[in-house]
């Protein structure tokens, strides 16, 4: 694989061409990636993939016109067609009264835990024996299980950014994850496909608690029951509410959503809109993090971010240009997908923090515990409204598990659950996802309907 | 490239060739495109130049897949080398070997009607700002995005088999979004249009201003509309409904992958799934489909599936390795986002073919019930419960269309649902969007009204 040593050279006369070429200002983001995964399906090794992937990725700007163009082929002469390409788009482009310009020299802080030489230079055999542990580990839980999907991944990227401006920066991390998908057949009953993610920056996570994690919720669900009218609180497990708060509310945090009125939370700052047990942060500076890198995709250093504290509205997160639409600063939340997309704005590690409640008491009484929800990618971050299927729900009565409940439909809107709804807050963390930190939530007046 | 391309695949069959006991295949990928997208009337023009090449390596029950963002020889060699070695490296495989289907040369061009290439990136954007231009008006629109992409898209696929094959097509594609705020209301609306066969999606939608003013017209009745009731009830869903209904809710559970791990069709052939009124296919060769091509991802005639004929399962889409492990015929239903990754069994143009009835005659004798347009989206799980997010939806009161209603959801069995069906339509259109299954691909979905006699309506808060 071509190396940043390699590349950065690369990128450098790339830049100094557009500028030759009539850009005001031109920055190029290159990223090299190497990744190896194993992929088992129907609980049989599937596939042992192994992808290198690197290009550049071109931005200029020319009388406030901003045009993009990315190639694969880094020869020179290729270089110098992919720059002709940016400047023609920018060309062909709107000029942008708002445009702020690129970014200016940045410091940055090196990121513990997030590279890990011995995981950058894994056998890729030792990937496969991550993948029978897994496959062993189901068929010890029984031959009810099966496990539907699973993976377990490594990758190792290096990423250099530099601008007209004299932006500089490089850095590279490592990343593995372990996945696992499982369903179990009883006595003719099918239930729902569950599925758990571990990861890690410097070493390859170990798959028994990521096994253990989706079994659990599968043997709840080997058992049906029935709702019989009434009001039930409903309980977001993490995963759960990563779904739903990823979908309809966090958008609403972004000040590009704030600049194009389509934030629930637009001239806001200051105020209270949340319960106050409710604080959520954004911290692309993680030690450890999933998502932490030095700096963003415009290369501006990462850093930590009170976005709610204690329900009041403390911060959005933003990228140069949207921040500048909305008269604030970039947040270092520019994220972009290697270097074949424009950055724009996105959240790096999220993290909401816990509250004071024990499980027993998040399942007091009569509950539906929710583990996912399916469709929530239907829901509106316009509005903050969702309609989606809960998948597993279990009901719970007097702190016992009766068993899953199928079809549950699952109505409301996330922005009025976080200011009004909220019962209790549970006092653990966990990660549902990568870059994800969330508690469990107990609301009430959500809409259920079997 | 093409001398090049061939270069590298001849190359790639000779050594690949020398390799004992093993079945290699070779994607080349050349994707030239540009993205146009206008947010609050600002234009931003992007284009790339997307190429490389993917080997999979096929030995003694595993599989190893290698990818690299360059296209030479050199680097065609190394991706077989480190595919044979990982296939190796798994010592002892438990798959089948994939379904081999012959040697084969042949390159295929899709017609195109207008070239991509033949309109200027400054028509293309004035086109698209006459668009911007007409949802800007009302005054409840707040804001607005559009999205724009075309390309030209060369796939080139070579095999131990002695195949190469070659397929180039121009895929164009828009979608646009706008949002409203009235009297405290809020709202959105999205459309979507695509098209194969060059820069003619203006033809399709009749212009900027005809598709601008739908748009705005979906999005005055979401702000006007009041909230359902939720509960069971007769549901008329328009053919955007029924083209997601039938990819997302039902087509997903026919993908090989999905049956063999246990989707609720598994072991249903032959068996009665869905009311005699219905017929789904999931068909590569209609004209001017996203899923419209002639060789899948593992270099495989594309053809059609009848999944559903008359109410009854018949087939499923398979890829070559599924196809071997469930005994089925290779479908052509592989596909792969692009080189960077392995094909996966995917959905192409899938729909319900039409009925006779009309859709007066569907609506006549609903007392109350809901005439569902379009959806954001849907999801099913393995075990056949499915959800899908409605955007655009009226009352039927007594047998008329009446008031809209708003952000709602229609969940089910899609089993039960697809056995609930009592009239289907005599109309038909089809619909662009792209499939997220761990990679995005272009698909087309659609069908005719479709009547449901009664169906879990989620009403929200």
């Amino acid at each position: 694989m071509a190396s940043i040593e390699d590349l950065a050279p690369i990128a450098e006369k790339a830049v100094r061409k557009a500028l030759d070429m009539g850009a005001d200002e031109a920055e190029a983001y290159v990223s090299a990636t190497r990744s190896t995964s194993v992929v088992i399906e129907s609980g049989k090794i599937k596939e042992f993939n192994h992808t290198v992937d690197a290009g550049i990725g071109l931005r200029v700007s020319l009388a406030r016109k901003v045009g993009f163009a990315y190639t694969t082929r880094l020869g020179a002469s290729f270089i110098g067609e992919a720059v002709a390409r940016a400047i023609q788009s920018a060309r062909a482009s709107s000029e942008d009264k708002w445009w702020p310009g690129l970014p200016g020299p940045q410091k940055y802080a090196s990121i513990p835990g997030t590279f890990s030489e011995e995981l950058a230079h894994t056998e890729p055999s030792a990937l496969v024996e991550y993948a029978r542990e897994i496959m062993d580990a189901v068929r010890e839980a029984g031959s009810e299980f099966v496990l539907a999907h699973a993976a377990v991944s490594v990758s190792a990227s290096e990423t250099y950014i530099v601008n007209t401006n004299g932006l500089e920066g490089v850095d590279r991390g490592t990343h593995s994850s372990i996945y696992a998908s499982i369903l179990a057949r009883v006595n003719g009953l099918v239930t729902p496909e569950v599925f758990s993610i571990g990861s890690s920056r410097v070493s390859i996570p170990s798959p028994s608690p990521v096994v253990e994690k989706s079994l659990s919720v599968v043997r709840e669900c080997t058992v049906k029951a029935k709702l019989d009218g009434g009001g039930y609180d409903v309980v977001f497990m993490p995963a759960a509410l990563a779904e739903i708060i990823g979908e309809a509310l966090l958008p609403s945090l972004t000040a590009e959503r704030v600049a194009r009125k389509r934030s629930l939370y637009g001239g806001m700052l200051g105020e209270k809109v949340m319960d106050e047990r409710v604080t959520i942060i954004d911290d692309g500076a993680l030690e450890s993090g999933d998502a932490s890198s030095k700096f963003d995709g415009e290369g501006v250093a990462t850093k930590r971010k009170l976005l709610v504290e204690r329900g009041v509205l403390k911060s959005f997160i933003a990228d140069t240009y949207w921040g500048h639409r909305i008269g604030m600063s970039s947040t270092g939340n520019a994220v972009r997908r290697g270097y074949s997309t424009r950055p724009g704005t996105g959240y790096t590690n999220v993290l909401m923090q816990a509250g004071d409640a024990g499980l027993d008491e998040l399942v007091e009484g009569r509950v539906l515990v929710v583990h996912y929800v399916q469709g929530a990618h239907t829901a509106n971050a316009d509005t903050g409204e969702y309609s989606v299927v809960a998948n597993p729900a279990i009901l719970y009565e007097n702190g016992e598990a009766r068993g899953w409940v199928p079809g549950v439909v699952l109505a409301g809107n996330i922005g009025t659950h976080m200011s009004k709804d909220i019962v209790a807050i549970s006092k653990t963390l966990e990660k549902p996802y990568p870059a994800v930190h969330l508690p469990a939530v107990r609301l009430k007046d959500v809409k259920v309907l079997q | 490239m093409e001398a090049d391309v061939y270069r590298v695949l001849e190359r790639f069959i000779d050594e690949a060739s020398r390799l004992s006991g093993v079945f290699a295949e070779l994607r080349v990928e050349r994707v030239r495109f540009s993205r146009i997208s206008i947010r609050e009337g600002v234009a931003e023009v992007s284009s790339g130049i997307d190429q490389g090449i993917a080997v999979r390596v096929f030995y003694r029950g595993a599989a190893g897949f290698a990818s690299v963002s360059r296209v030479s020889v050199d680097d065609a060699l190394y991706a077989l080398r480190t595919a044979y070695s990982m296939a190796r490296a798994m010592n002892r495989g438990e798959q089948p070997r994939p379904v081999e289907v012959g040697g084969l040369r042949k390159h295929y061009r899709h017609p195109v009607k207008r070239s991509i290439d033949d309109v200027s990136v400054d028509e293309k954007v004035r086109d698209l700002e006459r668009l911007d231009s007409i949802v800007s008006r009302p005054r409840f629109v707040k804001s607005r995005s559009i999205w724009y992409y075309d390309a030209v898209e060369q796939r080139y696929y070579a095999s131990t088999e002695g195949r190469l094959v070659s397929e180039e097509r121009e895929v164009s594609y828009l979608a646009s979004s706008i949002f409203g705020l009235e009297n405290g209301v809020r709202g959105s609306s999205i459309m979507v249009e695509g098209s194969i066969e060059g820069y003619t999606i203006w033809d399709k939608t009749g212009g900027p201003e005809k598709f601008g003013e739908t748009l705005v017209s979906r999005l005055r009745s979401q702000l006007e509309a009041k909230t359902p009731r939720a509960g069971r009830f007769p549901v008329v869903l328009a053919p955007e409904a029924v083209g997601v209904f039938v990819h997302e809710a039902f087509g997903h559970l026919a993908e090989a992958d999905l049956v063999a791990s246990g989707s609720v069709l598994q072991g249903m052939k032959g068996r009665r799934v869905a009311s005699p009124l219905v017929t789904i296919v999931d068909d590569p060769t209609v004209k001017d489909g996203f899923g419209t091509f002639m060789f899948d991802d593992e270099g495989v005639e594309a053809s059609r599936v009848v999944i559903v004929e008359r109410g009854v399962h018949r087939e499923i889409m398979t890829d070559r390795l599924h196809a071997a492990m469930l005994g089925e015929r290779p479908t052509g239903n592989a596909r792969a986002e692009s080189y960077r990754h392995p094909p996966l069994v995917r959905m192409r143009n899938t729909f319900m073919l039409p009925g006779d009835a009309r859709l007066e005659e569907m609506l006549e004798d609903i007392d109350y019930g809901y005439y569902i347009v379009s959806t954001s989206g849907g999801e099913t799980s393995p075990n056949g419960s499915f959800q899908v997010g409605v955007r655009e939806a009226f009352e039927i009161v007594k047998g008329e269309i009446g008031e809209p209603v708003r952000n709602l959801s229609i969940s089910g069995n899609t089993l039960e649902t697809l056995l609930n069906i009592d009239m289907v339509g005599r109309d038909f259109k089809l619909f662009y969007g792209r499939c997220g299954k761990g990679q995005v691909v272009f698909v087309s979905d659609g069908g005719p009204h479709v009547r449901v006699k009664s169906m879990a309506v989620g009403g929200r808060v």
